[in-house]
């Protein structure tokens, strides 16, 4: 005899589940689903900060140093005696690479000047030092003596090896040198248009090294003297230069949030120690010639790392109500999977009870059994939130890494898992040894009038969010709860009425066909198929509405972007638009391009401060990004009316005003020049148009406005300069990258230095980005509910076909054919799936037509709201006539698969 | 009487189970009065919904009745807590429902299913022996149920609610899906554990159970409407070819006048021959 085994249900606990191939991929599944909805939302806002920091830091690439590059510059204005109590710890800085030091005069100005001074000629020449620069040029860093371009040396008559002056010399009020003899070290060719010599020039990195700059003209080239660093050490004291150090380090492009925060950190730390008298930096600073000399930390690392931050906890703010809803969705299948394992065990759990084994026992055998699955849930749920956010959440070069915070968040899913099941097991199990309430004489069963309840539940919750500001409803809790409870009373109230209906109404099939069987079978309403009609609706319906959730929110994100930034790039040109007539000024100067010109305006008598956008009519239209979803399209149909005359200049309103269309008011450009204007419109938003959101912008027509300002104000005129105060500021708009269009500007002879703003900054910067990524996750969460319709839907064949097994033997006796059985299922499945179609429809259409509540950014106009297409119709329709097919394919696969005999002899 | 009291193992008194539905009211027991005592075996007998399973669920204490009183092994089963009920099914009761599938975990093989049980009863290996010898399963302890056949099913259901010698034993039609050799096995084990001490309460059509039985109860519309006590036994003589004469009420049971002998054990058993398999 085999031995028997103690504590026999305990020791079969842990495998149970897997000796049950069906239910063991449920419960896996459910568990996965439910460690992917734990981990997923963490995992989401991690790569979102990582995408976030990436975006930021390939936005400024190649960008000058400040508050706009991730790059560190240290900057000191001294000669330090030594200096490796300055650079040491630069080298020692997290995610940065080793400096890079460059020296230079900074001394010039207006009356003084740097030469270089021989054979009594004199030339500009700045002295000026940087790591490798006289080694590329042949030379050795400890040799004495300059390096000048070969049209200085050539000016002032020099040859290598010749002696020459280097210093300064005032040439205003007075004549006062300050020289100091050296030799021609070297001569070197400059690169075309620059100081620099040909072999630094072509360097990476060579267009943001740090070159003098001449004060009167910025534009303007000034000569270097390339000197080694001891030579400039020696002399720029000397010669009354001013000396200026700068060590520039580039930051790791592949640097982590985590790093970025360190080196923030570090950075910060550096600075501080610079101002600490204890430290060896601070003395050598103290002891800079020709004066102490002060350190400044220049870098744009810790915006950037911040903006990261600030998107970061964005989309979290927004993700975090799909996050939840996901989760309790999650858990609710997770549950629901385990309420199905327990039903199809009724009888095994009323045997528990009458031998007498406590709720806690069970609580706890449950746990054994579902812990394999919730121990494989552990890696399967990282995995699949990997998955999920991959493809749907922000995207990534970097991949999304497998951290150990997010194996032990994925295993705290898991647990939570367990403990739900173990829960929802030990209630079962309470409940089943409290069946005296059920029968004991004198207690009615309490019948809750669920119906009513959620019905209730959903008016109050809908009126909750309703209320909520529309800033923060997209983040309210309750609006997690909100779709899943209209979807829910909806389908209530939906079946409900097709129940009704066909009650009322009998069939018109021919007697004895599929569909006067099916008919014939759904007369009595079982509670079993009703539920799983609304499951499968209620997620048809919730997976409805994030497919237009999603598509609201991306396209709102367009909307927003369009009015925020206007175009993909924007650039401020200072002077060259100006003071050249009316063609310059208006007309795009390179192709794609439109010229804005912006200032500030007082509109009617009390609104000051009100953005005025003056555009070029003809070529607006077409670079201006209008969004996605035509919202800001009837801004555009205006667009033509602004050069037509009326009483007074047509203008666009944008935002929220009191004037309305055909309105007639004043702009006041300053307290001597006010304008008629007439109002030929007013749109929610406009390209460009929330440089301040939340307050009204004006929209005019540039060459009508240039007509009738004053002369002083008109950048048509000779004289036009951007100081003259009141002018109006010119912006390039351009639908090409920055570095393209930097590139164009500079064949066409446009100064390329103004600030540039982009699209993605502008995302980024306002949270946008955050949102797009949260529509992500809504599709993610559309996946996880139509997945869940399709089981619903699945489930409900198998139980009807459980219902009608004996009763398929009978009729298959009397001549019912096994494919007229199956189809007769198929039409019942297709009748319950078409009603929990409608329903979802319905549930969908009301959330779509109720004020929106999924714009997190509901300050940037125009307002996002869901929008649905047909495409959602044929979505639902596939689902509808898939779950019909896997009906008829069961039905067929299962009637053959019983032998009657068998049916009948279990049949109870 | 305090005697009395303590020779009772399950005492009830107008025993009331009604049951509700969506439709109404359904009235299973009316006023049943009785008590059984240890070392009986009482058949309970009625035609179908006469309420011999809601008798013998409330006896088993599963449930509870609607009113009256019902005191099983000591505990007022009305007013006891789910725990003391709990723990009165857990160590004290055997029982055996309709089904013989609903009495089997459908995972754990037959030795262990008795093993479990018996660790709860404080049983000993032997036990577990005797109980599977009993209902004819020795050489079956190692399979699970889906590999036992129906009356394999129902034969373990009798073990399990055997096993450790419980105070009180609940069966309802524990012999409905065995043939006649089985259905006599597992009244045989049932009367050996009655014999032991135990009370036992079955519920059965079959008169070959009743007529074993110490006591039989038939119910009809929720009331016991007829009570006989007393197990059939009479002395009869064999004569020196053999032969046994039968005394006159017993004779009735063979009208053919043929009878088949079965020897087992210390026992003889006789049967009419046409309900031999």
């Amino acid at each position: 005899m085999t031995r028997p085994a103690a504590h026999a249900l305990w020791r079969a606990a842990p495998l149970r589940l897997a000796r049950m191939p069906g239910w063991g991929a449920l419960v896996l599944v459910a568990v996965t689903l439910f460690v992917a909805s734990v981990g997923a939302p963490s995992l989401f806002v991690e790569t979102a900060r990582s995408t976030a920091l990436a975006d930021g830091l390939r936005a400024s690439a190649g960008g000058p140093f400040g508050d706009q590059s991730g790059d560190l510059r240290v900057t000191w204005d001294g000669v330090v005696q030594d200096l490796d109590p300055l650079l040491d710890p630069l080298a020692a800085l997290p995610a940065y690479g080793d400096p890079t030091v460059t020296a230079l005069g900074v001394g010039q100005s207006q009356s003084t000047k740097p030469v270089a001074v021989a054979n009594g000629a004199t030339a500009p020449a700045v002295l000026w030092y940087h790591d490798g620069a006289i080694p590329a040029l042949g030379g050795d860093d400890d040799t004495d003596g300059v390096w000048l371009s070969s049209d200085t040396a050539a000016a002032l008559g020099l040859r290598v090896g010749d002696p020459l002056k280097v210093g300064m010399v005032q040439v205003f009020l007075g004549d006062s040198r300050a020289l100091r003899e050296t030799v021609l070290a070297g001569t070197y060719d400059t690169a075309p248009g620059s100081a620099l010599p040909t072999q630094l020039a072509g360097l990476p990195g060579a267009d943001r090294w740090f070159l003098p700059q001449d004060p009167v003209n910025p534009s303007l080239v000034t000569p270097l003297a390339i000197v080694s660093r001891a030579t400039f050490d020696h002399l720029a004291p000397k010669v009354r230069e001013k000396p200026f150090y700068v060590a520039d380090l580039l930051l790791d492009p592949d640097v982590t949030p985590e790093e970025a925060t360190a080196a923030v950190a570090a950075s910060a730390a550096y600075g501080d120690a610079a101002f600490d008298g204890s430290t060896e930096m601070s003395a050598q600073l103290a002891g800079a010639k020709p004066a102490p000399a002060t350190l400044d930390v220049i870098s744009g690392l810790p915006t950037i790392a911040g903006a990261a931050d600030a998107t970061a906890t964005s989309a979290r703010e927004q993700v975090r109500p799909y996050a939840l809803g996901g989760q309790v969705l999650a858990g609710l299948l997770l549950v629901a999977a385990w309420v199905l394992l327990g039903l199809s065990r009724r009888r095994e759990q009323l045997l528990v009870s009458g031998l007498g084994l406590r709720p806690i026992e069970l609580t706890l055998l449950a746990a054994l059994e579902a812990l394999l699955a919730c121990l494989l849930a552990v890696p399967a749920g990282l995995a699949l939130a990997h998955l999920g956010v991959v493809a749907a959440g922000p995207p990534t070069d970097a991949g999304v890494p497998f951290t150990r915070d997010g194996l032990v968040r994925a295993a705290v899913g898991a647990g939570i898992g367990l403990v739900m099941i173990a829960l929802t097991a030990g209630f079962s199990a309470l409940a089943t040894d409290r069946l005296d309430r059920l029968s004991r004489l004198g207690r009615s069963r309490v019948a809750v009038p669920w119906g009513t309840a959620l019905v209730v539940v959903t008016v109050v919750v809908t009126f909750a969010v309703l209320t909520v500001e529309t800033s923060d409803r997209a983040t309210t809790p309750l609006t997690s709860a909100f779709p899943f409870l209209v979807t829910a009373s909806l389908t209530m109230v939906v079946i409900r009425a097709a129940a009704w209906l066909r009650a009322r109404r009998s069939t018109r099939a021919r007697p004895g066909t599929s569909r006067w069987l099916a008919a014939r079978r759904t007369g009595p309403v079982l509670h079993e198929v009703v539920a799983l009609s609304a499951v499968v609706a209620v997620a048809l319906g919730l997976f409805a509405y994030t497919l237009t959730v999603h598509r609201g929110i991306d396209e709102g994100v367009a909307d927003k972007t369009a009015a925020l930034a206007g175009v993909a790039t924007t650039i401020e040109v200072a002077e060259d638009f100006r003071g050249q007539g009316s063609a310059v000024a208006v007309r795009p100067p390179v192709d794609g391009s439109t010229i804005v010109w912006r200032r500030n305006v007082s509109l009617g008598p009390d609104q000051s401060g009100i953005p005025l956008m003056a555009i070029d009519s003809g070529s607006f239209a077409d670079v201006a990004d209008w969004g996605g979803s035509g919202d800001l399209d009837a801004g555009r149909a205006l667009v033509p009316r602004l050069p037509t005359k009326e009483e007074g200049v047509p203008v666009i309103l944008v935002g929220d005003t009191h004037l309305e269309a055909g309105a007639k008011t004043v702009i006041d450009l300053d307290t001597v020049l006010t304008i008629p204007v007439y109002v030929v419109g007013v749109v929610p938003a406009f390209p460009g148009s929330e440089t301040e959101p939340g307050t009204v912008t004006v929209v005019v027509d540039s060459l009508r406005l240039f007509k009738i300002v004053t002369p002083d104000l008109d950048p048509r005129g000779k004289g036009a300069t951007s100081d003259l105060p009141g002018a109006l500021t010119s912006i390039l708009w351009s639908r090409a990258a920055p570095p393209d269009l930097r590139a164009q500007l500079d064949d066409a002879g446009i100064a390329s230095e103004g600030v540039v703003e982009t699209a993605t900054q502008a995302r980024i910067e306002n949270g946008l980005v955050a949102s797009t990524w949260a529509a992500g996750y809504v599709l993610a969460l559309g996946g996880v509910v139509l997945a869940l319709a399709l089981a619903g839907g699945l489930v409900l064949a198998l139980r009807l076909s459980d219902r009608d097994t004996v009763s398929d033997v009978l009729l298959r006796r009397m001549g019912y054919r096994s494919a007229d059985l199956a189809r007769a299922r198929a039409w019942e499945v297709g009748y319950a799936v078409a009603t929990a179609v409608v329903a979802a429809l319905l549930a969908a259409a009301v959330l779509v037509l109720m004020p929106s509540s999924i714009d997190a950014a509901a300050g940037i106009p125009p307002l996002a709201h869901p929008r649905p297409e047909p495409a959602d119709l044929l979505w639902l329709l596939g689902v509808l006539v898939v779950l019909v097919l896997v009906a008829w394919l069961v039905g067929t696969l299962l009637t053959r698969r019983r032998p009657a005999a068998e049916v009948l002899r279990a049949g109870d | 009487m305090p005697g009395i009291e303590s020779m009772t193992a399950v005492s009830c008194e107008d025993l009331v189970k009604v049951f509700r539905s969506v439709t109404g009211e359904t009235h299973a027991l009316r006023g049943i009065g009785l008590e059984l005592v240890p070392g009986a075996l009482t058949v309970v007998a009625g035609p179908s919904g006469s309420g011999k399973s809601s008798l013998l669920t409330l006896l088993g204490a599963r449930d509870r009745p609607s009113a009256g009183r019902l005191t099983v092994l000591g505990s007022d089963v009305g007013v006891a807590s789910t725990r003391e009920l709990r723990r009165l099914r857990r160590r004290q009761i055997g029982f055996v429902p309709q089904r013989a599938s609903n009495a089997v975990f459908p995972h754990l093989r037959a030795t262990d299913q008795l093993r479990q049980v018996a660790s709860w009863r404080g049983a000993s290996r032997r036990h577990l022996a005797e109980a599977l010898d009993a209902v004819g399963l020795t050489d079956r302890g190692g399979h699970r149920p889906d590999a036992l056949s129906g009356g394999e099913q129902q034969r373990l259901a009798v073990a399990i609610a055997l096993v450790g010698t419980p105070a009180l034993v609940v069966a309802d039609e524990p012999t409905a899906e065995l043939d006649h050799a089985n259905a006599d096995r597992v009244m045989d084990a049932l009367l050996a554990v009655a014999a032991a001490g135990s009370t036992v309460v079955i519920s059965s059509h079959d008169d070959r159970v009743t007529h074993r039985a110490d006591r039989l109860l038939r119910l009809r519309h929720g009331v016991v409407s007829s009570e006989t006590s007393g197990r059939r036994t009479a002395a009869a003589v064999i004569d020196a070819t053999g032969r046994v004469q039968l005394p006159q009420e017993m004779l009735g049971l063979f009208p053919d006048r043929r009878v088949v002998v079965e020897a087992d054990g210390d026992h003889v058993r006789l049967r009419r021959p046409e309900v031999e398999l």
